[in-house]
C-alpha cells in the first residue's frame, strides 16, 4: 500500500475564500457585538443620544440653530467610530481572549484576506449607521438634505465608511502587539471629537492640532459630507472625495504593513497571546 | 444538631440547561446535563468521579461547590444544603477547576493568592505564612513572584491547586487536577492529595486518568450522560463487568464457532470482539482462576499466529464497558 | 487536621479588591494613556464648546469636562472590570469565595473614584492653563468637597451597573448603547432643566443628577436649576445615594442567584 503523496496532502486556501469566510464568520466569532439587538442599538440609539447630547451642550454654550445643525451632522458621522474603529479593533482582542489568535497566525491563510474580510460587515453597518444619523439630523436637528444631494452623500458616506474601517484595521494591527485595543479605540473616539471637526470647525484650534486633525480619516469624511450638504460644486467635492479615498487607501495600506510588523513583533515577544 | 458523618450527600440532583437561538422566533433547546444523581461520600475520604467528556462531571462539581443551582434534587455538603446554606459552606470548601483561565494574568502568583486569601478571610497574622506554605507545597516558590501570564500550563495548574487549599477547606473539589502536569509534578500532586486526606480533608476528584483514579480512590463512581452508571470500590467494579481477570487473544480472524466455544470455558462472563485492521482481538472477562491462556490456545488450534495475554481487568476496561453499555 | 474556619471581613475584602485594581492598573502602564489623554481632550473640547456660555464659561467647561472624563471611569470602570473577570475566568472563583461579590465591586469602585478624581484634576489644570487663570468659584473648598461627593453619587450608580456585568456577558454592549443617554439624563455636561420637563422624573432617579445640580448652584452665581435650590439638591443626592447603596445589596444578591440558576458564569 503506498502512502499518499506529500503534495496532495497540502491545502492552499484561496484569497477569495479566506476573505469570504472571514467576512461571514468574524461577526459571529470575534465581532462580539453582532447580536441583532445590539447592532440595532448601535445603529439607532447611539447616534441619536450622541447628537442630542451635543446639541444641548452647544445650546448651553450659546449656540443657535446653525450651530446645532453643525454639531448634528458632525456627530451623525462620528458615531461611525463605534461600528468601524471599535468593532474592528476588538476582533484582535476577541481572538486573543479566546486563544484563537495564535491558531489564525499559524494557518497558511492569506493575511490580507484574513484581516480585511473582517472589515466587510463593519463597512456595511457603518454605512447604515451614518445614514441613520443623517436621517435624524434632517428630522430632528434642522439639517436640510435636498434629495438631489443624495447620490453625492452616498459617495461621501461610502468612502467615509471604508476609510474608518481601514483606520480600525490599522489600530487593530497595533493591538496585536498591545494587550488590548480598547485603549486605542477610546483614544481615537475622544480624539475624533476634538480634532475631526465634529462639534466645531478645525480652524478654531491651534495650527498644530489642525494638522493632527487632517491626518484623521474622519476629518475628511465629515468635511466631504458637510460639503455635499452645503451645496459645494462637484469639483470641490471631488477633491474632498479624493482626500477621503486617499485616507482610506493609506489606512488600509498602513494596516497591512502594521499587521505584518506587529505580528512579527508580537510573535517574537510572546505578546500575541497576552491580553 | 449532631454532625453528619457524610461529607457529601446528593439526592436526585438534576440539572437542565436551556439555550436560546434566533432573534424574533427564539428556539429553545433543553439539555439535561444531570439526570438524577444520588451519591454519598464519607468524611475524610477520597472519592473519584469518572466519565467521558460531556457526561456531567464538571456540572456536578459546580453544583456541589455552590457555583451552580440544581434544577431539581438536593445536595448536602457537611450536612448543609448547597443552595440554602451556601454562605456557611463557602469558607469550608475549596474548588480547583484548573485550566488556562481563572487567574489574574497581569499580577504574580503570590499576589493572586494574597487576593484570594483576603476574600476567604485567612487571618492576616497567618496570611503570608500560609501563602508561602501552599506555594512550597505545590513547588512553585521559584516562580511565585512572576506574572501569571509568564507561567506554563502546568504552573498555572499548580497555582490553581494552591489557591484551592489556601483557606484549609474541609472538602476539596478537584476537577482534573493533574491535567497539563508533567509526570513528576503529577506524582507530586497525587502525593499532595494523599497528604490532604491525612489532614482530614475530604477530596472529590474528577479525572480522566484511570491509573490515577485507581491509585488514589478507594471508591469511584462512573457517570455517563448525566447518570451514575456504577459506584463501588475498584475491585467490585471489576466484578461488575465480568471479572477480575482478562484474557486477550489476537489472531487473523476468529470464526463464530471458535467464539462460541470460548463462551463455554469456566468462569467466562463476557467476550468482546474488536478488529484492528487485519488483526482480530477477543477480550474475555473471567471470574474464576480456572480458565487459563493454555485453554484458549487449545480451543484455537487453527491460528499459528495466535497470541494470548493475561492481565488484571483494569479500571479502564470497566469504564469503557460501562460507558459503551450506557451509550447503547 | 483543618484549623478553625476563616471568616471573611467586608472591609478587608473591599480593600483587597481595591489593592488588586491598583496592582492591575500599575501592571499595565498603557492604561495611563487614556486616563490622562481623555481628560485633556475633554477639557479642550469642553473649553471650545462653552466659550459662548457667558462669564462663567470656565466653570461650565471644568464641570463639563471633568464629569465627562470621570463619568465613564467611575460609572463603568467597575462594570468593565467585572467583564474582565468573565474574560479571565476569575468570576467563578470569586463568586465561589465566601465574600459576596458586592464587596469586590465596592473595592473597584473606590479605585475608580480615586482615578476619576485624578482625571478631574488633570481637567482643571488643562483648562486653567488654556484659559490663563482659574475660574471664579465663590467657595473653592466647598466646591472641592462637593465635587468629591458627586463622585460618590456616581459610584453608587456604578455599583448597581456593575451587577449587569455579572448578570450577562453583553453588559458592555448595553453600556455603550446607553452611555450618552445616561450623560444626558444626569446633566453631565449641561443642566437637566434644559431637557423637556417630562424627562426630569427619570433624571431625578439618579443620584448624580442631584449632586451635579448642587455643584452648579454652588459654583455659578445666579444659576437656576431645580426649584428646590442647593440644599434640596444636596439632601436629594444624599438620599438617593444611600438608596442606591442599599439597592446594590439586593440587586447583587438577586443577580448572583440568577447566574447560579442560569449557569452562565463561565461565559464571556
Amino acid at each position: 500500500m503506498s502512502l499518499p503523496s506529500v503534495s496532495a496532502s497540502r491545502y492552499h486556501p484561496s484569497f477569495w475564500r479566506t476573505l469570504w469566510t472571514n467576512a461571514v464568520m468574524a461577526p459571529r466569532t470575534s465581532l462580539g457585538f453582532m447580536r441583532v439587538d445590539f447592532v440595532v442599538g448601535t445603529m439607532f440609539v447611539i447616534p441619536l443620544t450622541q447628537m442630542v447630547f451635543f446639541a444641548f451642550v452647544v445650546q448651553l454654550g450659546g449656540g443657535g440653530a446653525t450651530e446645532i445643525a453643525y454639531t448634528a451632522v458632525g456627530n451623525a458621522v462620528a458615531t461611525v467610530t463605534y461600528s468601524s474603529v471599535f468593532s474592528v479593533c476588538q476582533t484582535t482582542d476577541s481572538e486573543k481572549q479566546q486563544g484563537t489568535m495564535e491558531l489564525l497566525l499559524v494557518s497558511p491563510a492569506n493575511r490580507l484576506a484574513l484581516y480585511f474580510g473582517r472589515g466587510i460587515i463593519p463597512i456595511l453597518i457603518s454605512l447604515a449607521t451614518v445614514a441613520v444619523g443623517l436621517t435624524y439630523a434632517a428630522l430632528l436637528f434642522g439639517v436640510t438634505i435636498p434629495t438631489s444631494t443624495i447620490p453625492a452623500l452616498a459617495v461621501s458616506v461610502t468612502l467615509t465608511a471604508f476609510a474608518m474601517v481601514g483606520f480600525g484595521l490599522l489600530l487593530g494591527g497595533v493591538a496585536l502587539y498591545l494587550r488590548t485595543s480598547i485603549i486605542l479605540g477610546n483614544i481615537f473616539l475622544f480624539v475624533g471629537l476634538l480634532l475631526s471637526g465634529v462639534n466645531f470647525p478645525l480652524s478654531s484650534l491651534p495650527v498644530p492640532l489642525q494638522w493632527a486633525g487632517d491626518a484623521l480619516p474622519l476629518t475628511w469624511g465629515i468635511e466631504a459630507i458637510r460639503g455635499v450638504l452645503a451645496g459645494d460644486s462637484l469639483s470641490s467635492l471631488a477633491v474632498l472625495w479624493g482626500a477621503v479615498a486617499l485616507a482610506a487607501a493609506v489606512s488600509f495600506g498602513v494596516a497591512i504593513g502594521l499587521w505584518k510588523y506587529f505580528e512579527r513583533r508580537a510573535l517574537s515577544t510572546g505578546s500575541i497571546a497576552r491580553f | 444538631m449532631t454532625e453528619s458523618t457524610l461529607a457529601l450527600e446528593t439526592r436526585g440532583i438534576t440539572r437542565v440547561f436551556e439555550s436560546r437561538k434566533g432573534f424574533l422566533f427564539r428556539e429553545v433547546t433543553r439539555t439535561e446535563a444531570l439526570a438524577g444523581i444520588d451519591l454519598t461520600v464519607d468524611r475524610g475520604a477520597i472519592f473519584g468521579l469518572l466519565g467521558p467528556n460531556g457526561a456531567g462531571k464538571t456540572t456536578l462539581v459546580k453544583i456541589l461547590s455552590t457555583l451552580l443551582l440544581p434544577t431539581k434534587g438536593t445536595a448536602l455538603i457537611l450536612g448543609h444544603d448547597v443552595v440554602k446554606e451556601s454562605e456557611w459552606l463557602r469558607p469550608r470548601i475549596g474548588l480547583v477547576l484548573g485550566g488556562e483561565r481563572g487567574l489574574y494574568n497581569r499580577i504574580s502568583g503570590r499576589e493572586n493568592l494574597r487576593y484570594f486569601a483576603d476574600l476567604y478571610g485567612v487571618p492576616l497574622s497567618e496570611r503570608e505564612r500560609r501563602i508561602t506554605e501552599v506555594i512550597d507545597r505545590v513547588d512553585m516558590a521559584w516562580a511565585a513572584d512572576r506574572r501569571v501570564e509568564e507561567y506554563s500550563r502546568g504552573m498555572k495548574q499548580k497555582l490553581h491547586i494552591a489557591r484551592g487549599i489556601l483557606h484549609r477547606p474541609e472538602v476539596l473539589f478537584l476537577d482534573e487536577p493533574t491535567i497539563g502536569l508533567d509526570p513528576k509534578s503529577a506524582r507530586e500532586t497525587r502525593k499532595l492529595v494523599r497528604s490532604l486526606v491525612a489532614d482530614g480533608v475530604t477530596i472529590f476528584l474528577t479525572t480522566h486518568y484511570m491509573f490515577e483514579a485507581e491509585e488514589l480512590c478507594p471508591e469511584i463512581a462512573i457517570i455517563s450522560k448525566g447518570r451514575v452508571v456504577a459506584r463501588d470500590t475498584v475491585g467490585k467494579l471489576r466484578e461488575l463487568v465480568g471479572g477480575d481477570r482478562t484474557l486477550e487473544a489476537e489472531a487473523y480472524g476468529f470464526d463464530d464457532r471458535e467464539v462460541e466455544a470460548l463462551h463455554h470455558l469456566p468462569g467466562v462472563s463476557k467476550i468482546v470482539s474488536e478488529e484492528f485492521g487485519p488483526v482480530s482481538r477477543l477480550t474475555l472477562r473471567v471470574r474464576t482462576e480456572e480458565t487459563r491462556p493454555e485453554h484458549l490456545r487449545a480451543l484455537l488450534p487453527n491460528h499459528p499466529e495466535l497470541s494470548v495475554r493475561e492481565r488484571r481487568t483494569s479500571l479502564e476496561d470497566v469504564y469503557l464497558d460501562l460507558v459503551e453499555e450506557e451509550a447503547h | 487536621m483543618a484549623t478553625a474556619t476563616a471568616q471573611f471581613s467586608r472591609s478587608r475584602s473591599t480593600y483587597a479588591a481595591l489593592r488588586l485594581s491598583v496592582l492591575q492598573f500599575l501592571a499595565d502602564p498603557q492604561w495611563l494613556v487614556p486616563s490622562m489623554i481623555a481628560p485633556v481632550i475633554f477639557a479642550l473640547v469642553s473649553f471650545e464648546l462653552f466659550r459662548g456660555a457667558g462669564p462663567y464659561f470656565l466653570t461650565y467647561a471644568i464641570l463639563g469636562a471633568g464629569m465627562m472624563s470621570m463619568w465613564g471611569q467611575t460609572l463603568y470602570g467597575s462594570g468593565w472590570a467585572t467583564g474582565q473577570d468573565r474574560e479571565f475566568g476569575t468570576l467563578e472563583p470569586t463568586i465561589q469565595s465566601p465574600t459576596p461579590y458586592l464587596y469586590v465591586v465596592l473595592g473597584r469602585v473606590l479605585w475608580n473614584v480615586i482615578s476619576g478624581l485624578i482625571g478631574g484634576l488633570i481637567v482643571y489644570v488643562v483648562i486653567v492653563a488654556v484659559a490663563g487663570g482659574p475660574p471664579a468659584v465663590p467657595d473653592p473648598l466647598a466646591f472641592a468637597l462637593l465635587f468629591v461627593f458627586v463622585m460618590v453619587t456616581l459610584a453608587s450608580v456604578g455599583v448597581v451597573f456593575a451587577a449587569f456585568y455579572v448578570y450577562t456577558r453583553y453588559a458592555g454592549f448595553i453600556q455603550n448603547i446607553g452611555e450618552f443617554a445616561f450623560y444626558i439624563g444626569t446633566g453631565c455636561m449641561f443642566p437637566v432643566v434644559l431637557l423637556p420637563f417630562y424627562t426630569n422624573p427619570i433624571s431625578l432617579v439618579f443620584p448624580p443628577t442631584w449632586g451635579l445640580d448642587a455643584l452648579r448652584y454652588l459654583s455659578i452665581p445666579g444659576y437656576h436649576g431645580f426649584g428646590w435650590g442647593f440644599w434640596g439638591d444636596l439632601l436629594g443626592a444624599i438620599a438617593t445615594t444611600l438608596a442606591y447603596l442599599g439597592l446594590a445589596g439586593a440587586v447583587f444578591h438577586r443577580v448572583e442567584l440568577h447566574v447560579l440558576e442560569e449557569g452562565n458564569l463561565s461565559e464571556y
